[in-house]
């Protein structure tokens, strides 16, 4: 299985089918018709109420009976109007009676009568012939204050001749009556018209509530609107996975509702899925280059004996046979030595490649990722030999599951990486250990030169080096025990100029 | 998102639809029932003069003590009467309008009957009794129907009685209470206002026997029951 190896991390992800799919329209409706339900049933009991308010209303202010008792008060001053008349004629009566017959005391008894007699405003004596014999006004004085009407009662007198009186009566009480009927009338036009007035008053209403649920499903429609956006979004995105990219994410803009929740708990998902996927894919990818590595070693490995014991045979016969050419022997000898020489390098190149295909697959068992770091630095004198070795660890321990031997190989392939970085001058090397977001995070840090990073993707690469002796499989078996550990492995930047390797491992069981 | 852009117009009209219906489910709008009752007899005289035909209506069942009541009661009102030739099939539009404003004066104990009519001026009279204004009221003036030559063979005379129709005045002064109650002006109550509309007509209905219209060709009077 060698295939993988020419494709990095992503297959391209399939194009999306058109249009838009059926579950959105139907979401939008639905969420829609639960608006309008929501924002039209509270009309129902309203319409009611303002029915019912509308008929208590009328009830009482334009009940018939209203317009019915006022159009009667009308009446009630007729029979008042129809007293005072009496009332009036029955004085005028007695004026007359008491009328004297000497008509040089006639004008004095007026006189009196104006003066004492109530209302009486002004009185005068006729003759049978129309004549006007005796005449009294009364003065005007405060019986006038707010308006009067005159009031005339007229006796003719036993003996011919007519006694006219004017009486007074309030102008106040017709103001009244006038108010009063015009009241009525207004009563009775309203009472006339009080079904429609309902009607248009519960018109109002409607036109009010209707605007109003407008509104509401305005103001409903346009955030169901930016939810089901959103939603939208998040389906795209789930469809982009589905076809295979697996970089698609989402934002989860909303200010923490489900939906955020759910478009962050989708790209933790994808997140993870993409990690598994490239783990898968690079574990693969190892595996095929491990089988080149077993093939080539034995393909190398093979003709170096013959060839070793053929050069053997040739320095062997070489020295049996004393006197030859000298110049003959000094370049055997110097054959000799590239021969054995390349055939060393060849035979340690064999060993890495056959070690490396042979690599052995993840043993972990618990142990504390501080302690194992503490015992890799104590085991390994000649790393102290060659740098400066400074070990940062957490404050509680760190419970990990690993593969102590091979764990130790990650360290030492990072560690010597480290030591060539610094060239002939001692190397800074910096180990910490630490516990972020829920893994145990191990950092191999130095001062060296570091990574370019256009170069960063590719060093974990099986073959990859820059340096004339490397074989280009340190970082690669580092990478392919860290991801059977189930951690990553990351290259970065040390702050401050230097490479930085961060792996990170799940952390076992319990704190 | 089309769709969901598609859709508020949609909605909007079913929210107006739902609040229509829910409008008549609440409030039973009721156009009064109209024409409901059948048309009381009517004694008509007729006559036709100069092609046209002339009716003398006799309203007396029309003019009784209820009405005496509620036109003595101090009240300025006002009985519309209307006569119209109809088809026999009660159908045929308009008719002759005539108004009988009626104010009984509760200090001079009189009544003021003022006729009017469109086309004709106003007359207006002083009365002190009932009777009169009752003969006034039951047998009108002859109300001229039009040129016979246009009435159909057979009609009928109907003649519509209404005690105070809310005329055109009388709402411009409801409107103009509703929107400004209380002095101030109120947007609801103009909004009432606008939306107020004159009241279906509230008549009592009379109706004469079939007449003939060849019958007042000649300048004929003809009397029917
Ligand atoms: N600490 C470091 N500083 C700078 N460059 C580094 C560091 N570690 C690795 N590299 C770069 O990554 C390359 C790949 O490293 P890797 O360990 O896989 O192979 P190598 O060291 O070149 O060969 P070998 O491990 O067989 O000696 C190196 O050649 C070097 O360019
Ligand atoms: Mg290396």
């Amino acid at each position: 299985m060698i295939t993988p190896l020419a494709t990095p991390a992503a297959t391209p992800p399939a194009p999306a089918p058109p249009g838009p799919p059926p579950w959105r329209s139907r979401f939008s409706m639905k969420l829609v018709g639960a608006l309008l339900l929501a924002a039209t049933l509270p009309l129902v009991p309203a319409l009611l109420l303002a029915n019912w308010l509308a008929d208590s209303n009328a009830g009482v202010w334009l009940a018939p009976r209203v317009a019915e008792r006022l159009s009667e008060v009308p009446g009630t001053y007729q029979e008042l109007f129809r007293a005072r008349k009496a009332l009036y004629a029955e004085r005028a009566l007695s004026l007359a009676r008491g009328l004297p017959h000497r008509a040089a005391a006639q004008a004095a008894y007026l006189e009196r009568a104006v003066a004492t007699v109530p209302r009486l405003q002004h009185a005068e004596l006729l003759a049978a012939d129309g004549r006007l014999l005796a005449e009294a006004e009364r003065p005007r004085g405060r019986d006038e204050e707010g308006g009067w009407r005159p009031v005339p009662a007229e006796v003719s007198l036993p003996g011919g001749g007519t006694l006219r009186a004017t009486f007074s009566i309030e102008a106040a009480l017709f103001a009244e009556l006038d108010e009063t009927r015009e009241l009525a009338e207004t009563a009775r036009d309203m009472d006339r018209a009080r079904g429609e007035l309902r009607r248009s008053i519960l018109l109002v209403f409607a036109a009010m509530v209707s605007v109003a649920a407008l509104l509401a499903v305005l103001i409903g429609h346009l955030m169901a609107r930016r939810t089901v956006a959103r939603l939208t979004r998040l389906a795209e995105a789930h469809r982009r996975v589905a076809a295979g990219d697996l970089s698609a994410r989402v934002e989860p803009a909303g200010g923490g509702d489900e939906v955020a929740a759910l478009s962050e708990g989708f790209n933790v998902m994808v997140e993870e899925v993409r990690q598994g996927r490239d783990r898968i894919v690079y574990l693969e990818k190892i595996s095929g280059w491990q089988d080149v590595a077993r093939r080539l070693a034995h393909e190398i490995k093979n003709p170096l004996t013959p060839i070793q014991l053929a050069f053997q045979q040739l320095e062997a016969r070489w020295r049996a046979t004393p006197g030859g050419d000298q110049t003959f022997g000094r370049l055997l000898g110097e054959a000799g030595e590239i021969v054995r020489q390349e055939v060393a390098t060849l035979q340690r190149l064999v060993e890495e490649f056959s070690a490396f295909a042979r690599l052995p697959d993840v043993a972990p068992a618990p142990a504390d990722l501080g302690d194992f770091v503490t015992e890799f630095v104590r085991t390994s004198p000649q790393l102290g030999d060659r740098a400066e070795v400074t070990v940062t660890l957490a404050a509680d321990r760190i419970p990990v599951a690993l593969d102590a031997a091979l764990m130790r190989r990650v360290l030492v392939n990072l560690t010597e990486n480290a030591v060539q970085a610094a060239g002939p001058a001692r190397a800074h090397l910096h180990l910490g250990v630490a516990r972020a977001r829920e893994r145990a995070v191990l950092t191999v840090s130095d001062e060296g030169p570091g990574v370019e990073p256009a170069l960063r993707p590719r060093v974990f690469d099986p073959y990859f080096t820059t340096k004339g002796d490397g074989t280009g499989l340190g970082l690669a078996i580092v990478k392919k025990i860290v991801l059977q550990h189930g951690g990553e492995v990351e290259l970065g930047a040390r702050p401050g100029g230097g490479a930085c390797f961060t792996i990170s491992l799940p952390l076992a069981g319990g704190p | 998102m089309r769709r969901a852009a598609a859709n508020p117009a949609a909605l909007t009209h079913a929210a107006a639809a739902c609040l229509v219906a829910a409008t008549l489910v609440a409030n039973p709008i009721s156009a009064p029932a109209l024409a409901s009752v059948d048309p009381a007899p009517l004694r008509v005289d007729c006559r036709g003069e100069a092609g046209r035909l002339l009716a003398t209506v006799d309203l007396g069942p029309a003019v009784d003590a209820g009405l005496e009541r509620k036109l003595g009661n101090g009240l300025a009102s006002t009985v519309r009467l209307t006569v119209a030739a109809l088809d026999p099939s009660g159908a045929g539009a308009g008719g002759v309008e005539r108004d009988f404003d009626v104010r009984f004066d509760v200090w001079t104990e009189t009544f003021t009957v003022t006729i009017r009519e469109p086309g004709a001026a106003a007359s207006s009279r002083t009365v002190s009794d009932w009777a009169t204004v009752r003969r006034l009221l039951a047998t009108p003036a002859p109300f001229d129907l039009g040129p016979l030559a246009a009435l159909p063979e057979r009609f009928t005379v109907e003649a519509r009685l209404e005690l105070d129709p809310v005329t055109g005045l009388q709402l411009g002064r409801t409107r103009e209470r509703l929107a400004h109650p209380a002095g101030g002006r109120s947007l609801l109550g103009s909004l009432a206002a606008f939306l107020l509309r004159a009241p279906p007509p509230d008549a009592e209905r009379y109706r004469s026997t079939l007449l003939t219209r060849s019958d007042f060709a000649g300048g004929a009077a003809s009397r029917a029951r």
